[in-house]
């Protein structure tokens, strides 16, 4: 009789007098089945957008190619699907089709005629992949997105403009094959399009990474979901963050929806999947003894033009003079405090590295070292080890490697934005 | 509690008052509508559990404005001020007694000297009445009927006697659930529906004005509901109250899984059609019964919450 999606708030809404800054966790969870009416019956669509220029050449337009075929042989009959390759320019190598046998047949023809050469201006690629999600408007809208280098730099401004356009008509995955591309660069267009960036070292581990991708995105089944806030008149939303899986600012996306309410989007959602966001907000100060209505979060789903609101939590704020009820930090509100540091700190520590900063970057990836440590995050920490010597962790005592391989350096950068949860207690 | 003034001879009023004691200036609606108390927003923009939606402050809560009962993820009521009056005239009941539940809601009769303490009253002592009739084993019909019995002698003890014009008075409807079937008694216009995917229906028919009208055929439904009397209810709990006529009672073997609910006119007024109910439940974000009790306050509340509102909720689960 109702929706599956639940929505629960973490955090200590009591707050000495005068204070005006509200944190809050939200978790949410999509249930065992998050199938909200139609809103499959749009169906699914997937993009592959491949990078063919120059560079590519060689094994990793032959691994590309493999990946893409595997990837088309895995689709679900019912599935829509579509190819663009890209260099100087965009080629749609399978136009828009549904996945049956005899069209994944002709599609993997063409596929196998494709061949590497030319430049790299991703704004073709981006303006051909999108022309083809807007002709499935309601299907669940998911691209991967596969290069090895740099985009052109003539190519910016087009760049910018293709990628404004494609906001909201679809998402997109991005991976880097290699290391000649740059993880900003990529981020920009996963960021922009709800997607996540990745680093994919050794070409022959693209296919791997596809079925990867493929999976998660066939196991979407409710799209074009808005994290929906409202906040009380005179409030300032210091930032929304996505923090679990991982780090993702929204606070930039938001987008004013009428006074007081902001949306977020949040993309496609499938079964069991589950998601934590940190909100901070300012607010007027109220006197001791008043209660506050800080924030209200929900999710909201369109389908056939009609919102529905599939979850809801509140967020509070109630002014003490208990300063045993004010001073506790809520755990998750920490730990995810935590966990952004972490990443920025591992940011922060790169770019000296970079610099030839040795003192900062030690510093930098030391304090990281030990946040991992602490918070339990043993993925970052694993990551980091590839870039330092720990002498000891708990107080973060590291010496930076004379040599690092490229690949481990920007799979540190990529991936450093990924959090552990702190345990249920 | 904020003491406020009389906007027309200053004379310091409570917010109970009806009337200002210095110049007789009416005051209810003066006070019904008196907003946030931080911001000064307009009524409607405070939420069901007493935010403002423009300051986001919480009003302070009169105790009784708002009452939730939870007795288990399948028994439980809210009653709630809604926007319009000045304060929370009805109330509820809930108990389970072995494995028979019981549920109750009562209106106080705004015209009526009191009526919060007639709603009580009645709501109370007939809970009690019932658990203790069925305790000893009585079956639910006699103890439906000690319990109005019971309920109509508390109810005329508010009354300060034959000189009381208008004794404290409340409609009551009061159920019980017991081996798959709920039986029904009530008094007014406090209404009992069952509600379900396989067939909702209103369980009750409403002691109004309105009904004895359009029964007599004197009177056709349209022309009814748009009198001045059209919310009128004929009969009561209260010191002049007939007192030998006994209240109707109905026996409803539950016929699938679905909800048993009880609730005021502040509800039914926005959803008078089972099926229309039936889809306000439908679209609750919840299936325990406070949720979806919440949900129904607060559709009223959306639709303007111009009476209190109270819901009692049962969901009946089928046995494997």
């Amino acid at each position: 009789m109702s929706t599956q999606f639940t929505a629960e708030v973490f955090q200590n809404q009591f707050l000495p007098q005068g204070s005006r800054e509200v944190h809050a966790i939200m978790t949410v969870n999509a249930g065992e089945n998050t199938e909200i009416s139609s809103s499959v019956s749009g169906g699914r669509l997937f993009g592959i957008i491949c990078d063919t220029s120059g560079s590519m050449g060689g094994q990793k337009i032959r691994s590309a190619k493999d990946a893409m075929i595997k990837a088309v042989n895995l689709l679900p009959e019912d599935a829509h699907f579509f190819m663009v390759t890209g260099a100087s320019q965009a080629r749609l190598v399978v136009p828009l089709m549904q996945a049956t046998p005899e069209n994944k047949q002709q599609a993997i023809i063409n596929i196998r005629s494709i061949e590497a050469g030319g430049g790299t201006l991703i704004s073709t690629w981006l303006e051909a992949a999108r022309k083809q999600f807007q002709l499935m408007p309601s299907a669940i809208r998911q691209a991967l997105l596969l290069t090895d280098g740099q985009n052109d730099e003539s190519d910016e401004k087009a760049f910018d403009r293709a990628l404004q356009a494609c906001e909201s008509v679809f998402q997109c995955d991005c991976r880097g094959v290699g290391t000649d591309w740059r993880v900003a660069q990529l981020r920009r267009i996963s960021s922009k399009l709800l997607g996540t960036t990745d680093i994919i070292a050794d070409a022959l581990m693209i296919e791997a990474d596809f079925q990867t991708i493929l999976q998660q995105a066939m196991g979407k089944n409710i799209s074009d979901v808005s994290m929906r806030l409202w906040t009380p008149q005179g409030a300032k939303i210091l930032f929304c963050k996505q923090v679990s899986p991982d780090i993702v600012d929204l606070t930039d996306r938001a987008k004013p929806m009428k006074p007081q309410v902001v949306d977020y989007p949040t993309g496609a959602w499938g079964k069991r999947e589950s998601r934590d966001y940190h909100f901070c907000i300012e607010v007027n100060p109220g006197n001791v003894g008043d209660e506050m209505l800080a924030g209200r979060a929900s999710l909201i789903c369109t389908i056939d033009g009609t919102e529905t609101k599939i979850a809801e939590a509140r967020i509070l704020a109630v002014w003490t003079d208990d300063d045993a009820k004010s001073t506790k930090i809520d755990r998750r509100v920490a730990h995810y405090t935590g966990q952004a540091e972490l990443a920025q700190t591992i940011q922060e520590g790169l770019d000296a590295r970079n610099r030839g900063n040795v003192e900062v970057a030690t510093a930098k990836l030391g304090r990281a070292v030990k946040i991992a440590h602490e918070s339990g995050n043993e993925a970052t920490a694993k990551l980091l080890r590839t870039v330092v010597e720990i002498e000891d962790a708990p107080t973060g005592t590291v010496r930076l490697k004379k040599a690092i391989a490229k690949e481990d350096e920007m799979a540190l950068e990529t991936r450093s934005t990924k959090t552990t949860r702190i345990p249920k207690s | 509690m904020p003491t406020t003034q009389c906007p027309q001879c200053e004379a310091p009023v409570l917010p109970a008052d009806q009337f200002c004691e210095e110049c007789g200036t009416a005051l209810a609606e003066k006070n019904a509508s008196s907003g946030c108390e931080k911001c000064g927003a307009s009524p409607d923009t405070i939420d069901p559990d007493g935010f403002c939606n423009q300051c986001g402050f919480r009003q302070e809560v009169r105790e009784g404005d708002r009452v939730e009962v939870i007795l288990n993820p399948n028994l439980a009521g809210v009653s709630d001020r809604g926007l319009r009056h000045h304060q929370n005239e009805d109330f509820l009941a809930l108990q389970t007694v072995g494995t028979a539940e019981i549920l109750i809601v009562c209106d106080g009769v705004s015209s009526s000297h009191y009526p919060e303490l007639a709603a009580q009253a009645a709501s109370k002592s007939a809970c009690l009445t019932l658990a203790s009739a069925l305790q000893t084993g009585a079956s639910p019909e006699s103890a439906l009927r000690s319990a109005m019995d019971t309920a109509r002698l508390e109810v005329s003890r508010l009354s300060e006697g034959p000189s009381d014009t208008e004794p404290p008075s409340t409609t009551v409807v009061a159920a019980v659930v017991h081996d798959g079937i709920a039986t029904i008694a009530w008094l007014g216009d406090s209404r009992a529906y069952w509600i379900s995917d396989t067939g909702s229906q209103q369980l009750t028919h409403d002691h109004s004005w309105v009904n004895d009208a359009i029964a007599s055929g004197k009177i056709t439904a349209a022309e009814a509901n748009h009198s001045p009397q059209a919310h009128a209810i004929t009969r009561w709990l209260g010191a002049d109250a007939q007192d030998d006529a006994a209240p109707p009672i109905v026996r409803f073997p539950l016929p699938s899984a679905g909800y048993l609910l009880l609730c005021s006119d502040g509800l039914w007024n926005y959803a008078p059609e089972a099926q229309q109910i039936q889809e306000l439940v439908q679209k609750s974000l919840g299936t325990d019964a406070v949720t979806i009790s919440r949900s129904l306050v607060e559709f009223a509340r959306s639709q303007g919450g111009h009476d209190n509102i109270t819901i009692a909720l049962f969901i009946h689960h089928l046995l494997n």
